[in-house]
């Protein structure tokens, strides 16, 4: 554990800068090395972004905050199976989706009135909208896929 | 009857009438007329916002936020508030809307623990939870982890929710009420927008964002204070001590944000305190489904929010499933095999055998401390009601009649924190002459702007009982 080494050259003062009791004994730089271990403990292998539960049931560029600022919407052109990508067609040219295992994918159902489900990567077809929320903090024309849902037309 | 017994008599009724005549309250007739209409201040995206958050609908099953956030009960909602409710409250729709008898609550633990249940990890599972206050949200939601894990962005990483992922899209107080609407406003189980509730517009989305931020608390404390109490003194101290109480660690000046300097990050962190592994949970002793709650993320990481301990002593049960029922029982926990064997106290451990050991009189001054933050909390509270029905103002929209109405339940919290601790007899009884001017002033307006007045001057003397 390389972080470990940097623990001796915390700054106790640092750590409880504000706290009344400014004077830290032994045992307290002890805590606070410990302390730093958490760190350790509570990053996980792959920096995920989960999602909660309940945007699967917001429909294709209903996210506010999210439709068409960090996500974008339009027709998938081609997928390519075997390279976990898929383009789509936008206004400003080809744009090609990566997508990384265990990426939740949804099956919008909102304009036949049914409700939303859980789908798959398989559920890709060309030819079908969907919103891909991106993970990148600006687009470009090669995005990772967060979450995407799928059209399930009339 | 000879002249003398009937002289007797008549002397001894004019005496009764003459008594009941002192007893009789002003005769309405010499009552001063009701105030002047009201002034209406303040903010109106404010005022609009709290309109939504307790009457909108949003075309669902009947529920408001307010349903479960309660306005006359500290925003939030718990066992003992659900069984004054009647029936058809919208809060029990699962028991009488047959599309949502199942899956969608658990009565059981909704009626004795005050639990709700939420489809945290997707459609086919559920964790039951407890309802959180949502005072002091402007300074409790805010955080820049070092590890990025469920952020939203680089530079955005709003935590709400027990588990800090409360909210789709965007993670702030504006997803967190779109999510709120999905999961609690639904007419079925589909889910169905426009079918089974409409989304928030997003205006409405900044207005009941606008009314969240300007609820309680708009800043972190500055500890220490000084405290009058010497039990409470001596807890806030223990709370503080980075080698007895460590609570600060997480609780900064009691709020819900690390310290500056934290080796974790900064703001609202999460943090595996291990109340999962608590025995005898609600779900557990209820003989009903326990699943176990895996936090943020999914799968879960196993840690949970921090929330701000200023608003504890009055909104028990304590964490995030109800656990445990009272504020010195939630600071035992620290002491226990649960905390101590969990990451966060394994990571606090130091050269200690036990991350935290207090003893009983060191867990009742922890308690008394935030019994008494508590009750300075109410205070602030109580001046803001009391001040605007003085100045014969509307409250963010709220008519004076209510508020003043609204303020007996923090003076019965007040009363109940400190008087539950032992603490500050001066104070409580400060708050029994409030509880008794803001009865007056409910049962007559037309006193009652010189009432709320005479209150609010009760409530400083309390304050000066408790803080020098
Ligand atoms: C049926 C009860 C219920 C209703 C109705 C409800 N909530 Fe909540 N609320 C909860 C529960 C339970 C939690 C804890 C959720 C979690 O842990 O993710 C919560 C948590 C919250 C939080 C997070 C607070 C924090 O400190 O992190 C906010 C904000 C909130 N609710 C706002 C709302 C809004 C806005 C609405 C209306 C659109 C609403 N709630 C409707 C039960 C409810
Ligand atoms: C390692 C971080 C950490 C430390 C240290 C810590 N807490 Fe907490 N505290 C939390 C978290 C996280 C929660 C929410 C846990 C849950 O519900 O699963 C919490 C919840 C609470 C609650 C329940 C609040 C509510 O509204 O339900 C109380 C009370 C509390 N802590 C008091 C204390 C006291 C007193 C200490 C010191 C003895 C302390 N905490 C030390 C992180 C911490």
């Amino acid at each position: 554990m390389p972080l470990i080494s940097h623990m001796d050259e915390m700054r106790p003062d640092l750590v409880f800068a504000g706290l009344p009791r400014p004077t830290i004994p032994e045992e307290n730089t002890m805590s606070i090395r410990s302390f730093f271990c958490l760190g350790l403990l509570l990053v996980l292998p792959v920096l995920t972004h989960a999602q909660q539960a309940m945007e699967m049931y917001i429909p294709i560029g209903a996210s506010v905050g999210v439709s068409n600022i960090s996500s974008v919407i339009g027709k998938v052109a081609a997928v390519d199976e075997q390279n976990k990508t898929f383009t789509i067609n936008d206004a400003s040219g080809i744009l090609t989706i990566a997508v990384p295992d265990n990426t939740p994918v949804w099956l919008d159902r909102s304009k036949v009135g049914d409700s939303n489900q859980i789908g798959s990567t398989a559920d890709l077809k060309a030819e079908m909208t969907v919103e891909v929320k991106y993970r990148e903090a600006t687009r470009s024309p090669a995005l990772t896929a967060e979450w995407i849902k799928i059209e399930i037309p009339r | 009857m000879n002249a003398y017994d009937l002289g007797r008599w008549a002397s001894l009724t004019g005496l009764v009438i003459l008594l009941s005549a002192c007893e009789t309250p002003t005769p309405p007739t010499s009552e001063p007329p009701p105030p002047p209409p009201p002034k209406q201040v303040g903010d109106p995206l404010v005022i609009k916002g709290r309109e939504l958050f307790f009457k909108e609908t949003f075309n669902g099953n009947g529920r408001t936020c307010g349903t479960c956030h309660r306005e006359d009960h500290n925003l939030t909602i718990d066992a003992a508030f659900i069984a004054t409710l009647p029936k058809n409250d919208p809060l029990f729709v699962a028991e009488f809307n047959p599309a949502l008898a199942k899956n969608f609550e658990n009565p059981k633990l909704m009626r004795e623990f005050g639990l709700i249940l939420e489809n945290q990890d997707g459609p086919d599972t559920f964790n039951m939870r407890s309802v959180p206050h949502v005072f002091a949200q402007r300074v409790s939601i805010a955080s820049n982890p070092n590890n990025r894990f469920h952020c939203f962005s680089d530079t955005q990483c709003p935590r709400t929710g027990w588990s800090g992922d409360g909210a789709p899209g965007t993670q702030d107080l504006k997803a967190f009420a779109t999510g709120a609407v999905i999961q609690h406003f639904t007419k079925s189980l589909s889910r169905v927008v426009g079918v089974d509730f409409r989304l928030p517009t997003e205006a409405e989305l900044i207005a009941m964002e606008a009314y969240q931020l300007s609820e309680g608390r708009q800043e972190d404390l500055q500890l220490p204070l000084p405290l009058k109490s010497v039990v409470a003194a001596k807890g806030q101290e223990i709370f503080n001590s980075p080698t007895q109480g460590k609570c600060a660690f997480c609780h900064f000046n009691a709020g819900a944000n690390v310290g500056p300097g934290s080796p974790l990050g900064q703001g609202n962190l999460n943090f595996n305190t291990g109340v999962e592994d608590l025995p005898d949970q609600p779900e557990d002793l209820a003989g009903e489904p326990n699943n176990k709650d895996d936090g943020l993320g999914t799968p879960g990481d196993g840690t949970f929010n921090t929330p701000s301990l200023v608003e504890a002593a009055d909104t028990g049960p304590f964490f995030h499933n109800h656990s445990v029922a009272t504020i010195e029982g939630a600071v035992a926990f620290y002491n226990g095999d649960a905390f101590n064997n969990s990451p966060a106290g394994q990571a606090i451990r130091g050269g200690a055998s036990k991350a935290i050991n207090l003893d009983a009189t060191q867990m009742v001054s922890v308690a008394a401390f935030l019994r008494v933050i508590n009750a300075l909390h109410n205070i602030d509270e109580l001046d803001d009601m009391l001040g605007a029905v003085a100045r014969n103002e509307y409250l963010d929209g709220e008519h004076p009649e209510q508020v003043i109405k609204r303020s007996l339940n923090d003076i019965d919290d007040a009363i109940m924190a400190l008087a539950g601790g032992s603490l500050h007899p001066d104070a409580v009884s400060d708050f029994k002459e409030t509880r008794a001017l803001v009865e007056e002033a409910v049962q007559y307006p037309s006193r009652r702007i010189k009432l709320a007045a005479r209150a609010q001057t009760v409530i400083a003397r309390a304050k000066s009982h408790i803080v020098s």
